[in-house]
């Protein structure tokens, strides 16, 4: 499979998974499991849309790699950028898209009243953002040698053709 | 890509770890049980939970019980913790003692609530939930 088809295959992987299955992922609850989650401030519409959006990014990048040459500086910029929106996925979906809570990375806070008794949930999952966020460094920094790699592979010279030999003349 | 998985299967591994535990814990609601002994006069009111852990990792449990006055002042509480091994249960039993005249003070000042903590932690101490559940009275029971 050449590099064009993995990345046209790959982006209709991301997309189905990161993009169509979250939009269409709602209509399938029951509407009382999705009144459960608006009471305790998860806007699902919302939440939804962010995910989506990430998966239109991260496919777009990965047809953006497969049709750059490696050695491109627009290769370097869509990995690094693909891996932003890996943790930026992560980030989002731990803290079910409410942006208040974006910036504690992990800590999540929600508040439920039924019927008149107030419910106060704390999800701890710093942890795992703290996992990717090491996974994602460690993919940019494996982008860079990649590129730089291919850098020096791209400027080494054509060896010059042997000279021929008097007997073959 | 190790460490993409290694974490994938830690999210999902709590995850299941931790729904386990509290669905154990909250299935068939909460039983709150009242008595007032008339000799001391002091009046217990008592809660009984049998978490199960139906995950595979270790969960660590820890329950709490307030009772608070019309101030937000604890005129009450007891706690208690377990460690969960995969596939264990354990009854906690966390029992609130009133004297006389704190119950009297509440009783006459008719406002007063419940609060019921409940922390929870799993994946090496590292994921938890922590939940507190505030029940104004007249909403109890």
């Amino acid at each position: 499979m050449s590099n064009r088809t993995g990345a046209l295959v790959s982006a209709a992987i991301t997309l189905l998974l990161f993009t169509v299955i979250p939009l269409m992922a709602p209509q399938y609850l029951p509407p009382s499991y999705i009144e459960t989650l608006a009471r305790t401030g998860i806007d699902v519409p919302s939440f939804v849309n962010q995910l989506a959006i990430m998966g239109v990014a991260v496919a777009a990048l990965t047809l953006v790699k497969g049709f750059v040459a490696p050695s491109s500086p627009i290769y370097l910029l869509a990995a690094l950028a693909s891996s932003g929106l890996t943790f930026a996925f992560t980030v989002v979906t731990l803290s079910f898209g409410k942006l208040e809570e974006l910036g504690n990375l992990g800590l999540t806070s929600m508040t439920v009243e039924v019927q008149g008794s107030v419910n106060a949930i704390t999800l701890d999952f710093r942890f795992l953002v703290q996992l990717t966020a090491l996974t994602v460094a460690l993919r940019m920094v494996e982008a860079v040698f990649a590129y730089l790699e291919a850098r020096k592979e791209a400027k080494v010279p054509e060896p010059p053709s042997a000279p021929a030999r008097a007997a073959d003349i | 890509m190790i460490t993409q998985i290694v974490s994938l299967a830690a999210f999902g591994l709590s995850i299941y770890s931790i729904y386990g535990v509290l669905s154990s814990t909250f299935s068939g609601g909460l039983g709150f049980e009242m008595d007032f002994d008339e000799t001391t006069g002091v009046g217990s009111l008592r809660l009984e939970v049998t978490p199960q852990n139906t995950g595979y990792l270790d969960a660590d449990i820890t329950l709490g019980l307030k009772l608070l006055d019309g101030d937000g002042v604890a005129v009450a509480s007891d706690s208690s913790s377990a460690a969960l091994a995969p596939g264990s249960y354990e009854t906690i039993s966390l029992v609130l003692e009133v004297s006389r005249e704190d119950y009297e003070r509440i009783a006459l000042g008719g406002e007063s609530s419940i609060e019921l903590f409940l922390g929870l932690r799993t994946l090496f101490d590292l994921v938890g939930i922590s939940d507190t559940i505030t029940i104004p009275q007249g909403v109890q029971g």
